[in-house]
Protein backbone atom coordinates (compact mmCIF):
# COMPACT_ATOMS: atom_id res chain seq x y z
CA UNK A 1 0.00 0.00 0.00
CA UNK A 2 1.24 3.07 -0.99
CA UNK A 3 1.68 5.72 2.06
CA UNK A 4 -0.70 8.16 2.27
CA UNK A 5 0.27 11.93 1.48
CA UNK A 6 -2.67 13.71 1.16
CA UNK A 7 -2.53 14.18 4.50
CA UNK A 8 -0.23 15.92 7.40
CA UNK A 9 0.28 13.81 10.43
CA UNK A 10 1.80 14.77 13.80
CA UNK A 11 4.82 13.12 13.64
CA UNK A 12 5.81 13.35 16.80
CA UNK A 13 3.06 12.20 18.14
CA UNK A 14 2.99 8.87 16.14
CA UNK A 15 6.46 8.59 17.48
CA UNK A 16 5.78 8.77 20.95
CA UNK A 17 2.85 6.46 19.75
CA UNK A 18 5.47 4.03 18.34
CA UNK A 19 7.98 4.06 21.55
CA UNK A 20 5.20 3.44 23.81
CA UNK A 21 3.75 0.39 22.31
CA UNK A 22 7.57 -0.79 21.91
CA UNK A 23 7.84 -0.40 25.27
CA UNK A 24 4.47 -1.52 26.85
CA UNK A 25 5.08 -4.85 27.37
CA UNK A 26 5.20 -5.85 31.30
CA UNK A 27 7.19 -8.15 32.87
CA UNK A 28 6.02 -11.71 33.72
CA UNK A 29 3.99 -12.12 37.08
CA UNK A 30 6.15 -13.52 39.99
CA UNK A 31 9.21 -11.54 39.58
CA UNK A 32 9.64 -11.21 43.42
CA UNK A 33 9.06 -14.93 43.90
CA UNK A 34 11.39 -15.77 41.70
CA UNK A 35 14.31 -13.37 42.42
CA UNK A 36 13.62 -14.64 46.10
CA UNK A 37 13.90 -18.32 45.70
CA UNK A 38 17.56 -17.54 43.88
CA UNK A 39 18.96 -15.30 46.43
CA UNK A 40 21.15 -18.26 48.01
CA UNK A 41 21.36 -20.53 45.47
CA UNK A 42 25.08 -20.55 44.44
CA UNK A 43 26.61 -18.99 41.49
CA UNK A 44 25.99 -21.97 38.97
CA UNK A 45 29.57 -22.18 37.24
CA UNK A 46 28.09 -24.02 34.18
CA UNK A 47 28.74 -21.18 32.09
CA UNK A 48 32.33 -20.72 32.86
CA UNK A 49 33.17 -24.35 32.22
CA UNK A 50 31.35 -23.51 28.56
CA UNK A 51 33.54 -20.74 28.25
CA UNK A 52 36.68 -22.96 29.06
CA UNK A 53 35.26 -24.92 26.14
CA UNK A 54 34.41 -22.59 23.89
CA UNK A 55 38.27 -21.15 24.43
CA UNK A 56 39.46 -24.50 24.07
CA UNK A 57 38.10 -25.03 21.05
CA UNK A 58 38.79 -21.90 19.30
CA UNK A 59 42.78 -22.19 20.29
CA UNK A 60 42.51 -25.90 18.97
CA UNK A 61 41.14 -24.33 15.97
CA UNK A 62 43.69 -22.01 15.39
CA UNK A 63 46.69 -24.24 15.99
CA UNK A 64 45.18 -26.62 13.16
CA UNK A 65 44.86 -23.31 10.81
CA UNK A 66 48.65 -22.70 11.55
CA UNK A 67 49.10 -26.57 11.21
CA UNK A 68 47.54 -26.56 7.95
CA UNK A 69 49.16 -23.24 6.85
CA UNK A 70 52.52 -24.15 6.97
CA UNK A 71 51.70 -27.72 5.42
CA UNK A 72 50.69 -26.04 2.44
CA UNK A 73 52.72 -22.76 2.41
CA UNK A 74 52.63 -21.09 -0.91
CA UNK A 75 56.05 -21.20 -2.73
CA UNK A 76 57.81 -18.49 -4.05
CA UNK A 77 58.75 -18.53 -7.64
CA UNK A 78 61.44 -16.24 -7.69
CA UNK A 79 63.19 -17.74 -4.80
CA UNK A 80 66.63 -19.57 -5.81
CA UNK A 81 66.24 -23.10 -6.35
CA UNK A 82 68.87 -25.61 -3.80
CA UNK A 83 69.55 -27.63 -6.60
CA UNK A 84 70.99 -28.05 -10.33
CA UNK A 85 68.16 -28.31 -12.80
CA UNK A 86 69.49 -31.64 -13.87
CA UNK A 87 70.15 -33.83 -11.32
CA UNK A 88 69.50 -32.46 -7.69
CA UNK A 89 70.98 -35.00 -5.17
CA UNK A 90 71.16 -34.75 -1.35
CA UNK A 91 74.03 -32.58 -0.20
CA UNK A 92 76.71 -34.50 1.64
CA UNK A 93 76.30 -35.04 5.04
CA UNK A 94 79.85 -33.49 5.94
CA UNK A 95 78.70 -30.32 4.68
CA UNK A 96 75.72 -29.60 7.33
CA UNK A 97 77.00 -29.13 11.22
CA UNK A 98 74.02 -31.78 11.89
CA UNK A 99 75.82 -34.53 9.92
CA UNK A 100 79.01 -33.76 11.20
CA UNK A 101 77.72 -34.39 14.48
CA UNK A 102 76.34 -37.53 13.28
CA UNK A 103 78.90 -39.04 11.42
CA UNK A 104 77.77 -42.85 11.56
CA UNK A 105 73.82 -42.26 10.18
CA UNK A 106 73.87 -43.37 6.82
CA UNK A 107 72.95 -40.64 4.01
CA UNK A 108 69.82 -40.75 2.62
CA UNK A 109 70.52 -41.33 -1.33
CA UNK A 110 67.37 -39.23 -2.79
CA UNK A 111 67.87 -38.06 -6.01
CA UNK A 112 64.75 -35.67 -8.30
CA UNK A 113 65.73 -35.40 -11.61
CA UNK A 114 64.69 -31.52 -13.45
CA UNK A 115 61.69 -30.51 -12.28
CA UNK A 116 59.50 -27.40 -12.71
CA UNK A 117 61.52 -24.84 -10.72
CA UNK A 118 58.14 -24.71 -8.07
CA UNK A 119 58.48 -27.89 -7.24
CA UNK A 120 62.28 -27.87 -6.42
CA UNK A 121 62.30 -25.49 -4.20
CA UNK A 122 60.19 -27.27 -0.96
CA UNK A 123 61.56 -30.50 -1.38
CA UNK A 124 65.07 -29.68 -1.38
CA UNK A 125 64.09 -27.76 1.92
CA UNK A 126 62.31 -30.94 3.50
CA UNK A 127 65.11 -33.28 2.16
CA UNK A 128 67.69 -31.54 4.16
CA UNK A 129 65.93 -31.24 7.16
CA UNK A 130 64.62 -34.95 7.26
CA UNK A 131 67.97 -36.02 6.63
CA UNK A 132 68.36 -34.08 9.96
CA UNK A 133 66.20 -35.73 11.23
CA UNK A 134 66.87 -39.35 10.30
CA UNK A 135 69.88 -38.29 11.84
CA UNK A 136 68.82 -38.49 15.43
CA UNK A 137 69.34 -34.76 16.07
CA UNK A 138 67.30 -32.73 18.48
CA UNK A 139 65.44 -30.35 17.16
CA UNK A 140 66.89 -27.09 17.70
CA UNK A 141 70.02 -28.32 16.39
CA UNK A 142 67.63 -29.23 12.71
CA UNK A 143 66.50 -25.93 12.66
CA UNK A 144 70.01 -24.55 13.38
CA UNK A 145 71.10 -27.12 10.18
CA UNK A 146 68.20 -26.05 7.88
CA UNK A 147 69.00 -22.05 8.21
CA UNK A 148 72.82 -22.57 7.93
CA UNK A 149 72.56 -25.13 5.22
CA UNK A 150 73.28 -23.10 1.76
CA UNK A 151 70.65 -22.98 -0.68
CA UNK A 152 68.04 -23.32 1.62
CA UNK A 153 65.99 -20.15 2.75
CA UNK A 154 67.45 -18.50 6.06
CA UNK A 155 63.74 -17.38 6.47
CA UNK A 156 62.86 -20.80 8.07
CA UNK A 157 60.74 -20.29 10.91
CA UNK A 158 60.26 -22.05 14.00
CA UNK A 159 56.56 -23.24 13.05
CA UNK A 160 57.94 -25.11 10.06
CA UNK A 161 60.51 -26.89 12.10
CA UNK A 162 57.59 -27.62 14.45
CA UNK A 163 56.01 -28.98 11.30
CA UNK A 164 58.73 -31.83 10.79
CA UNK A 165 57.25 -34.51 11.24
CA UNK A 166 55.36 -33.80 8.32
CA UNK A 167 58.32 -32.90 5.68
CA UNK A 168 59.53 -36.20 7.22
CA UNK A 169 56.93 -38.10 5.65
CA UNK A 170 57.07 -35.93 2.35
CA UNK A 171 61.04 -37.11 2.09
CA UNK A 172 60.18 -40.74 2.86
CA UNK A 173 60.86 -43.35 0.35
CA UNK A 174 57.49 -43.90 -0.64
CA UNK A 175 57.21 -40.29 -1.90
CA UNK A 176 60.52 -39.75 -4.26
CA UNK A 177 59.71 -39.03 -7.40
CA UNK A 178 61.33 -41.32 -10.09
CA UNK A 179 63.54 -39.68 -12.64
CA UNK A 180 62.05 -38.58 -15.76
CA UNK A 181 63.99 -38.05 -18.83
CA UNK A 182 63.50 -34.35 -20.45
CA UNK A 183 64.37 -34.20 -23.71
CA UNK A 184 65.98 -31.02 -25.08
CA UNK A 185 64.12 -28.41 -26.38
CA UNK A 186 64.70 -28.14 -29.87
CA UNK A 187 63.45 -24.73 -31.74
CA UNK A 188 62.68 -25.49 -35.40
CA UNK A 189 63.70 -23.21 -37.94
CA UNK A 190 60.65 -20.47 -38.77
CA UNK A 191 60.85 -19.72 -42.36
CA UNK A 192 61.30 -16.59 -43.46
CA UNK A 193 58.68 -13.97 -44.24
CA UNK A 194 59.26 -11.97 -47.41
CA UNK A 195 56.92 -8.97 -47.04
CA UNK A 196 54.19 -8.92 -49.47
CA UNK A 197 55.34 -5.82 -52.27
CA UNK A 198 52.72 -4.10 -54.54
CA UNK A 199 49.03 -3.22 -53.86
CA UNK A 200 46.87 -6.18 -52.17
CA UNK A 201 43.68 -7.47 -54.60
CA UNK B 1 7.34 8.13 37.28
CA UNK B 2 5.44 4.98 37.28
CA UNK B 3 6.01 2.97 40.45
CA UNK B 4 4.36 -0.41 41.34
CA UNK B 5 2.03 -0.25 44.23
CA UNK B 6 0.90 -3.43 44.46
CA UNK B 7 1.73 -6.22 46.90
CA UNK B 8 3.25 -4.08 49.63
CA UNK B 9 3.99 -7.07 52.25
CA UNK B 10 1.77 -6.12 55.70
CA UNK B 11 4.51 -6.03 58.13
CA UNK B 12 6.42 -3.50 55.94
CA UNK B 13 5.26 -0.19 56.61
CA UNK B 14 3.95 1.16 52.77
CA UNK B 15 6.06 4.45 53.60
CA UNK B 16 9.41 3.19 54.12
CA UNK B 17 11.95 4.73 51.59
CA UNK B 18 14.01 2.56 49.12
CA UNK B 19 17.23 3.66 51.41
CA UNK B 20 15.41 2.25 54.74
CA UNK B 21 14.62 -0.80 52.99
CA UNK B 22 18.25 -1.52 51.62
CA UNK B 23 19.54 -1.34 54.88
CA UNK B 24 17.00 -3.47 56.29
CA UNK B 25 18.56 -6.32 53.49
CA UNK B 26 21.73 -5.24 54.26
CA UNK B 27 21.00 -6.55 57.45
CA UNK B 28 19.37 -10.33 56.17
CA UNK B 29 16.23 -9.23 55.64
CA UNK B 30 15.20 -10.85 52.27
CA UNK B 31 11.69 -9.37 52.34
CA UNK B 32 12.70 -6.11 52.75
CA UNK B 33 14.60 -6.53 48.84
CA UNK B 34 11.43 -8.53 47.99
CA UNK B 35 9.83 -4.81 48.82
CA UNK B 36 12.29 -3.42 46.46
CA UNK B 37 12.26 -5.83 43.50
CA UNK B 38 8.21 -5.01 43.92
CA UNK B 39 8.78 -1.84 43.59
CA UNK B 40 11.18 -1.58 40.53
CA UNK B 41 10.53 -4.32 38.67
CA UNK B 42 8.84 -2.76 36.04
CA UNK B 43 11.42 -0.08 35.91
CA UNK B 44 14.43 -2.37 35.62
CA UNK B 45 12.20 -4.93 33.23
CA UNK B 46 11.69 -2.05 30.75
CA UNK B 47 15.67 -0.79 30.81
CA UNK B 48 16.24 -4.10 29.92
CA UNK B 49 13.86 -4.36 27.29
CA UNK B 50 14.60 -1.12 25.59
CA UNK B 51 18.37 -2.64 25.16
CA UNK B 52 17.20 -6.35 24.09
CA UNK B 53 13.57 -6.01 22.14
CA UNK B 54 12.65 -8.93 23.79
CA UNK B 55 10.26 -9.12 26.54
CA UNK B 56 11.55 -12.51 27.49
CA UNK B 57 15.16 -11.53 27.60
CA UNK B 58 14.31 -8.39 29.57
CA UNK B 59 12.41 -10.22 31.66
CA UNK B 60 15.65 -13.06 32.27
CA UNK B 61 17.70 -10.02 32.55
CA UNK B 62 15.62 -8.22 35.13
CA UNK B 63 15.73 -11.55 38.02
CA UNK B 64 19.58 -11.90 37.51
CA UNK B 65 20.38 -7.48 38.21
CA UNK B 66 17.88 -8.22 40.95
CA UNK B 67 20.26 -10.98 42.17
CA UNK B 68 23.53 -9.55 41.25
CA UNK B 69 22.44 -6.26 43.19
CA UNK B 70 21.75 -8.45 46.80
CA UNK B 71 24.97 -9.71 46.44
CA UNK B 72 26.58 -6.76 45.70
CA UNK B 73 24.40 -5.12 48.61
CA UNK B 74 27.14 -4.48 50.63
CA UNK B 75 28.61 -2.46 48.71
CA UNK B 76 25.76 0.16 47.89
CA UNK B 77 26.50 3.08 50.26
CA UNK B 78 23.07 4.78 49.49
CA UNK B 79 25.17 7.66 47.18
CA UNK B 80 22.61 7.36 44.63
CA UNK B 81 18.94 6.00 44.77
CA UNK B 82 18.52 2.50 45.03
CA UNK B 83 16.44 2.58 41.39
CA UNK B 84 19.20 4.54 40.05
CA UNK B 85 21.80 1.94 41.03
CA UNK B 86 19.71 -1.34 40.43
CA UNK B 87 18.95 0.51 36.40
CA UNK B 88 22.51 0.31 36.12
CA UNK B 89 23.42 -3.11 37.07
CA UNK B 90 20.73 -4.21 34.93
CA UNK B 91 21.35 -2.17 31.50
CA UNK B 92 25.10 -3.45 31.32
CA UNK B 93 23.59 -6.98 32.44
CA UNK B 94 21.40 -6.12 29.37
CA UNK B 95 24.44 -4.85 26.82
CA UNK B 96 26.16 -8.04 27.86
CA UNK B 97 23.21 -10.01 26.53
CA UNK B 98 22.87 -8.12 23.69
CA UNK B 99 26.86 -8.16 22.78
CA UNK B 100 26.64 -12.16 23.54
CA UNK B 101 27.83 -15.04 21.04
CA UNK B 102 25.00 -17.24 21.91
CA UNK B 103 22.15 -14.31 21.31
CA UNK B 104 23.55 -13.52 18.36
CA UNK B 105 23.56 -17.38 17.44
CA UNK B 106 19.75 -17.88 18.31
CA UNK B 107 19.07 -14.61 16.33
CA UNK B 108 21.03 -16.12 13.19
CA UNK B 109 18.80 -19.09 13.53
CA UNK B 110 15.66 -17.53 14.30
CA UNK B 111 15.38 -13.75 12.95
CA UNK B 112 11.90 -13.36 15.59
CA UNK B 113 13.76 -15.13 18.47
CA UNK B 114 14.41 -11.10 19.67
CA UNK B 115 10.63 -10.27 20.17
CA UNK B 116 10.86 -7.68 17.59
CA UNK B 117 8.59 -8.81 15.07
CA UNK B 118 5.51 -6.87 14.06
CA UNK B 119 3.05 -9.08 15.67
CA UNK B 120 3.42 -7.01 19.20
CA UNK B 121 1.30 -4.89 17.78
CA UNK B 122 -1.65 -3.93 20.61
CA UNK B 123 -4.73 -4.64 18.42
CA UNK B 124 -7.48 -4.00 21.44
CA UNK B 125 -5.84 -0.16 20.93
CA UNK B 126 -5.86 0.10 16.96
CA UNK B 127 -9.78 -1.40 17.30
CA UNK B 128 -11.78 1.35 14.73
CA UNK B 129 -13.06 4.00 16.94
CA UNK B 130 -16.77 5.41 16.06
CA UNK B 131 -14.99 8.67 14.90
CA UNK B 132 -12.33 7.48 13.10
CA UNK B 133 -13.28 5.95 9.28
CA UNK B 134 -11.54 2.29 8.94
CA UNK B 135 -9.13 4.30 5.97
CA UNK B 136 -8.22 6.44 9.03
CA UNK B 137 -7.26 3.30 11.05
CA UNK B 138 -6.03 1.35 8.63
CA UNK B 139 -3.35 4.55 7.91
CA UNK B 140 -2.40 4.76 11.47
CA UNK B 141 -1.74 1.19 11.35
CA UNK B 142 0.27 1.35 8.89
CA UNK B 143 2.31 4.54 10.19
CA UNK B 144 2.95 3.20 13.06
CA UNK B 145 4.33 0.11 11.70
CA UNK B 146 6.73 1.84 9.38
CA UNK B 147 7.17 3.74 12.83
CA UNK B 148 8.70 0.99 14.77
CA UNK B 149 10.38 -0.59 11.70
CA UNK B 150 12.49 2.47 11.35
CA UNK B 151 12.98 2.78 15.13
CA UNK B 152 14.26 -0.66 14.78
CA UNK B 153 17.20 0.51 12.21
CA UNK B 154 17.95 3.38 14.05
CA UNK B 155 21.59 3.84 15.25
CA UNK B 156 22.13 1.68 18.67
CA UNK B 157 22.93 5.07 21.14
CA UNK B 158 19.77 7.09 19.50
CA UNK B 159 17.73 4.30 19.75
CA UNK B 160 18.64 3.61 23.61
CA UNK B 161 18.02 6.89 24.25
CA UNK B 162 14.72 7.55 22.18
CA UNK B 163 13.53 4.37 24.15
CA UNK B 164 14.03 4.57 27.14
CA UNK B 165 13.07 8.24 27.17
CA UNK B 166 10.17 7.41 25.39
CA UNK B 167 9.28 4.96 28.07
CA UNK B 168 7.97 7.27 30.34
CA UNK B 169 9.61 5.03 33.26
CA UNK B 170 12.87 7.32 33.92
CA UNK B 171 13.72 11.40 34.25
CA UNK B 172 16.56 12.36 31.92
CA UNK B 173 19.12 12.33 34.89
CA UNK B 174 17.98 8.65 35.24
CA UNK B 175 18.81 7.85 31.78
CA UNK B 176 22.02 9.59 31.82
CA UNK B 177 23.24 7.71 34.40
CA UNK B 178 22.13 4.17 33.10
CA UNK B 179 23.80 5.32 29.76
CA UNK B 180 26.68 6.87 31.54
CA UNK B 181 26.54 10.37 29.49
CA UNK B 182 25.35 14.13 30.37
CA UNK B 183 22.17 14.74 30.29
CA UNK B 184 22.01 17.46 27.60
CA UNK B 185 23.79 14.21 25.70
CA UNK B 186 21.02 12.42 26.14
CA UNK B 187 18.65 15.20 24.92
CA UNK B 188 20.47 15.39 22.12
CA UNK B 189 20.11 11.76 21.39
CA UNK B 190 16.00 11.89 21.51
CA UNK B 191 16.28 15.02 19.62
CA UNK B 192 18.20 13.77 16.53
CA UNK B 193 16.83 10.06 16.95
CA UNK B 194 13.37 12.41 16.32
CA UNK B 195 15.43 14.18 13.92
CA UNK B 196 16.26 11.26 11.73
CA UNK B 197 12.91 9.35 11.99
CA UNK B 198 11.15 12.90 10.63
CA UNK B 199 13.94 12.25 7.59
CA UNK B 200 13.54 8.95 6.64
CA UNK B 201 9.38 9.73 7.46
CA UNK B 202 9.52 12.44 4.73
CA UNK B 203 12.06 10.22 2.22
CA UNK B 204 9.00 7.89 2.18
CA UNK B 205 6.65 10.08 1.28
CA UNK B 206 4.68 11.19 4.62
CA UNK B 207 3.93 14.83 4.80
CA UNK B 208 3.36 16.19 8.98
CA UNK B 209 3.54 18.95 10.28
CA UNK B 210 6.33 21.00 11.69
Amino acid sequence: MKPDTSRKVDLDDAIDRAVRSMMSAEPRPGMRQRVLSRLHETPSRAFSFLRVAIAGVSIAAIALAVALRVGIKPIDVNEPVAAPPQTMTTPPRQQTPVAAAAPNAAPVPVTETARPVMRSQPVARGLVVAQSLMANEEEDSIGAAAIETPGVSPELDPLQVRALPLIQELASPANTIAPIAVPPLVIPELPVITPIQGPIH
Amino acid sequence: MAQSTDCVSGTEPAEASDLDLVRLAQAGDADAFGELVERNRRAVFRAALAALGSPAEADDVAQDAFVIAYRKLGSFRGEAAFRTWILAIAWRKALDRRKSLGRWLRLTVDPYAGGESDQSTNWIEQMPESTHSQEDTVAAQQLQQTLRTLIRTLPRKLKDALLLAGSGEYTYEQIGHILGIPVGTVKWRVSEARRLLKEKMAAMGHAYEA
